[in-house]
């Protein structure tokens, strides 16, 4: 593959989100107005919004969420923009990653020197079996969901193949979920900011103050094998296996680089970005890994000149426990199959040299699906310069990475930054 | 032109159509008119033998709602596979009966498949 470069330089100087979670009386709307003014807040010497000259917006199904469609030049109108041109881009859960790289092209092209980028969904309006529904129709609607393919069912059956071929055990999956919950809990805006023993012990006193039985658990494992606590929902995938159903919206600004001085002394330079679409999961040659994922990260990688040893913290995709593993495989951090050993070890933790989802992933963060991979993007952006509070790791991260993942492979998107001088 | 239409007429008559393409003898299940290969617009319909193994699958428990108007659900979960198939090709299948998993052999299902493809334990 041709290696490509942006026509010029582009930096990230602004990022923020709504805190994710499930919000009864706020709209994907309300929600998009919280992130742009928490996005507002953290631009260093400060932004006027009527710079900002275009909006793209991820967004995967406000349609059949909320009955809303053309949602784009509705953020716009709510945050000011009207009527310079809001774009939405629909690429299932890689909508906001996919709508980021849109971004970047638009500002590398020359046309636009401020641009903002946006990623939106609000799911909880539904009850689980219409956002069941509504998530399987990211897989295809003619071949795939009528065999009985839900959104879960997917990756349960790609957990299948690589735990049979890699020797694999629901154990190790679950680890992925021990993980993101110990980073998950230093961080406020996520959905399911708890520890596992802290989810454990809730349960307990919720069951005392109700008078039922106070259930009981040996150990963490002991609790995920539990069918009550932790229920089945596509074998081998249980509850615990699985991101929860959000509401959430994040939002990034970029600009030029040679302008991002007047909006920061430290922009984080975007020196990396892929983009590959994928067939259905019953037409790859392979089960065990995501070819688009690989191929989107040999681009990113490719256009950064940066291999997987250069970056020193990503967001991936963890929708699911099995996804992350797939992941750190197909990006190349570790030999297809050694991602669960690696997990083990503790080589993807927060403490590691190269931490996976210090943010909590999507499993403990939360998943609003359209909006999850601007969200991996803000965390990048607080880590590389220092301002991720509680969970900010220890080490200089100079170069880091987000992957994001539509359906189960149809669509990835990778980007690698770089922590700039202005 | 193939379609979906065309696929599941032949499916509810007991056949599982693929097609393949004359330049460069690529065969597709689902049955495609255009061949993403080689860009070849001659395909030919195909029969396949049905016979296969399980490549990954699950049990549904949390299902669609068109799998729980079929019975399916908590239960009685739907257990779904991506079948690799005798000619070298795959298909997704809803497959009848349980004790399956990774490499267990089975075989097209043509009296259950018609609304969707159905594949059962191959105990031949
Ligand atoms: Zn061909």
């Amino acid at each position: 593959m041709a290696q490509r470069k942006l026509g010029r330089g582009v930096a990230i100087v602004g990022a923020g989100m709504s805190p994710f979670g499930t919000f009864a009386r706020m709209a994907t709307r309300d929600l998009f107005v919280e992130a742009f003014l928490d996005m507002r807040g953290s631009v260093d010497k400060g932004l006027d919004p009527d710079d900002i000259e275009a909006l793209y917006v991820g967004n995967y199904s406000s349609d059949l969420f909320e009955g809303q469609g053309h949602t784009a030049p509705l953020m716009a109108d709510w945050v000011g923009l009207t009527p310079r041109p809001a774009t939405r881009i629909e690429d299932a859960c890689a909508s906001s990653g996919v709508a980021l790289r849109e971004g970047i092209i638009a500002v590398a092209s020359g046309l636009y020197d401020v641009v903002l980028v946006g990623g939106i969904e609000k799911m909880s309006n539904l009850p689980t079996g219409e956002v069941t529904d509504a998530l399987a129709t990211a897989g295809d609607a003619l071949y795939e969901i009528p065999a009985g393919f839900t959104f879960p069912g997917f990756y349960a059956a790609m957990a299948t193949a690589y735990m049979h071929r890699y020797g694999a055990q629901s154990e190790h999956l679950i680890q992925v979920t021990q993980k993101n919950h110990e980073n998950g809990a230093l961080n406020p805006k996520a959905q399911f900011g708890q520890r596992i023993a802290d989810i454990m012990e809730g349960k307990k006193e919720r069951a005392a103050a109700k008078g039922r039985p106070v259930p009981e658990w040996e150990s963490e494992m002991a609790f995920f094998h539990d069918d009550r606590a932790n229920p089945m929902i596509a074998a081998p995938l249980r509850l615990f296996d699985c991101s929860p159903i959000s509401d959430g919206a994040a939002v990034l600004l970029l600009v030029s680089e040679e302008i991002a001085g007047q909006f920061t002394d430290e922009p984080i330079r975007v020196i990396g970005s892929g983009q590959a679409s994928g067939r259905a999961l019953h037409d790859r040659d392979t089960l065990t890994s995501i070819p688009a994922a690989q191929r989107a990260g040999q681009m990113a990688y490719e256009m950064a000149d940066v291999t997987p040893d250069d970056i020193k913290l990503a967001e991936v995709h963890d929708c699911f426990t099995i996804a992350e593993l797939i992941a750190i495989e197909d990006l190349g951090f570790f030999a297809p199959g050694d991602g669960y050993k690696a997990t083990e070890d503790g080589m993807t933790a927060r403490t590691a040299p190269r931490p996976v989802n210090t943010s909590g992933g999507l499993k403990s963060k939360g998943h609003p699906v359209g909006a999850s991979g601007a969200g991996q993007t803000v965390e990048v952006f607080k880590q590389m310069r220092g301002l991720a509070g509680e969970r900010q790791v220890a080490h200089d991260v100079d170069v880091a990475l987000t992957h994001n993942v539509g359906g189960t492979g149809q669509t990835c998107a990778v980007h690698i930054y770089e922590r700039g001088q202005a | 032109m193939i379609t979906a239409a065309d696929f599941y007429e032949a499916l509810a008559e007991g056949t599982l159509l693929a097609t393949r393409c004359a330049d460069c003898d690529g065969l597709y299940i689902p049955p495609r008119s255009l061949c993403p290969a080689c860009y070849g617009t001659e395909l030919k319909v195909e029969e396949l033998s049905g016979k296969g193994t399980v490549g990954a699958y699950t049990a549904v428990a949390i299902t669609t709602t068109r799998m729980i108007e079929a019975g399916y659900g908590r239960d009685n979960p739907n257990i779904t596979a991506v079948v690799d198939l005798a000619e070298g090709v795959r298909i997704s299948a809803l497959i009848h009966g349980d004790d399956i998993t990774v490499g267990t052999p089975v075989v097209f299902d043509s009296e259950h498949s018609a609304e969707h493809v159905v594949f059962r334990k191959d105990d031949s």
